[in-house]
């Protein structure tokens, strides 16, 4: 499982750099790696862990060629990639029975995680630059809650151990969020990496959702203003 | 003709991607058969949307 994990992170990094360069080239990778899952998963004779993570996993690809085959309006086209994700992945945690925590548990670190968020947002304010901020603002709380049940409810939970599924996703968001540039996607890392470990010893995803929001709209209003 | 090919690519790949899928739910095991389907939805509606922003961009050339 550990060997795969870091293939797959492999794969991923080695498509996003394709497709950095050149985005068909990119597509057209992205498009083998998915057949290449699809065939694994269909044609393996018993379907355990591992299929079903490889099967969510599946979503990610599939997601990038959508993104950049679909040439509609940009706010409408991460609205729709959203939706796709959120969707899928609330099918596949009702599918898998995945146990997603409760989340009326340590409501207490609320206000901690809200202020925590906003100052991480603050200090990566200065690492970002977001043209056209006020639409990303508008589709953020959906974004963001397709992102945590994609990554921290379905990924992390269909990982078996604790430690390499903090590892795995938040290298992963790092490496799909690239495009910023190497320092923003680090910082991202770190900010992803603090979202899981809260996951992980709470198992409550409201307080990542939280932290998530208020980091990336602490990121993104003074692009609005200034 | 490469760059001709390659920049026409999308409809190409998701056409083999839909396939591939397809293929999949076919002949593939019973268990993954249902599993498979939202994809196959999902690749369905992406198709769709590409259709009516062609369609889209045609009838706007011809206005």
């Amino acid at each position: 499982m550990i060997i795969l994990l870091y293939l797959l992170l492999l794969f991923v990094l080695i498509s996003e750099i394709i497709l950095k360069i050149n985005n068909t080239a990119g597509v057209i990778f992205y498009g083998i790696f998915l057949i290449g899952i699809l065939m694994s998963v269909s044609f393996s004779k018993n379907f355990g862990k591992i299929q079903e993570f490889l099967l969510v996993f599946m979503i990610f690809p599939l997601i990038k060629i959508a993104d950049s085959f679909l040439l509609i309006y940009v706010p409408w086209r991460a609205e729709l990639i959203s939706l796709i994700v959120l969707i899928l992945g609330i099918y596949y945690i009702w599918k898998f029975k995945v146990d997603l925590g409760s989340i009326n548990k340590i409501l207490w670190l609320i206000p901690l995680v809200i202020i925590l968020g906003i100052s991480l947002g603050i200090l990566g304010n200065y690492l970002f630059s977001i043209k056209a901020a006020s639409y990303v603002l508008a589709i953020l709380p959906i974004a963001i809650l397709s992102e945590e049940i994609f990554f921290r409810g379905l990924l992390m939970n269909l990982i078996d151990s604790k430690i390499n599924a903090i590892i795995f996703v938040s290298l992963i968001i790092g490496i799909v969020n690239i495009n910023f540039g190497i320092v923003p996607a680090l910082f991202l890392v770190f900010v992803n990496f603090i979202i899981c470990l809260i996951y992980s010893s709470t198992r409550n995803l409201i307080l990542g959702y939280l932290l998530n929001l208020f980091v990336n709209i602490s990121i993104i209003l003074p692009n609005i203003y200034y | 003709m490469i760059e001709y090919i390659l920049s026409n690519a999308s409809p190409i790949v998701l056409s083999v991607l839909l396939i591939a899928f397809l293929i999949v739910y076919e002949f593939g095991n019973e268990k993954t058969k249902k599993i498979f389907l939202p994809f196959l939805i999902v690749l369905i509606i992406l198709f769709a949307v590409m259709a009516i922003q062609n369609i889209y961009e045609v009838y706007t050339r011809i206005k």
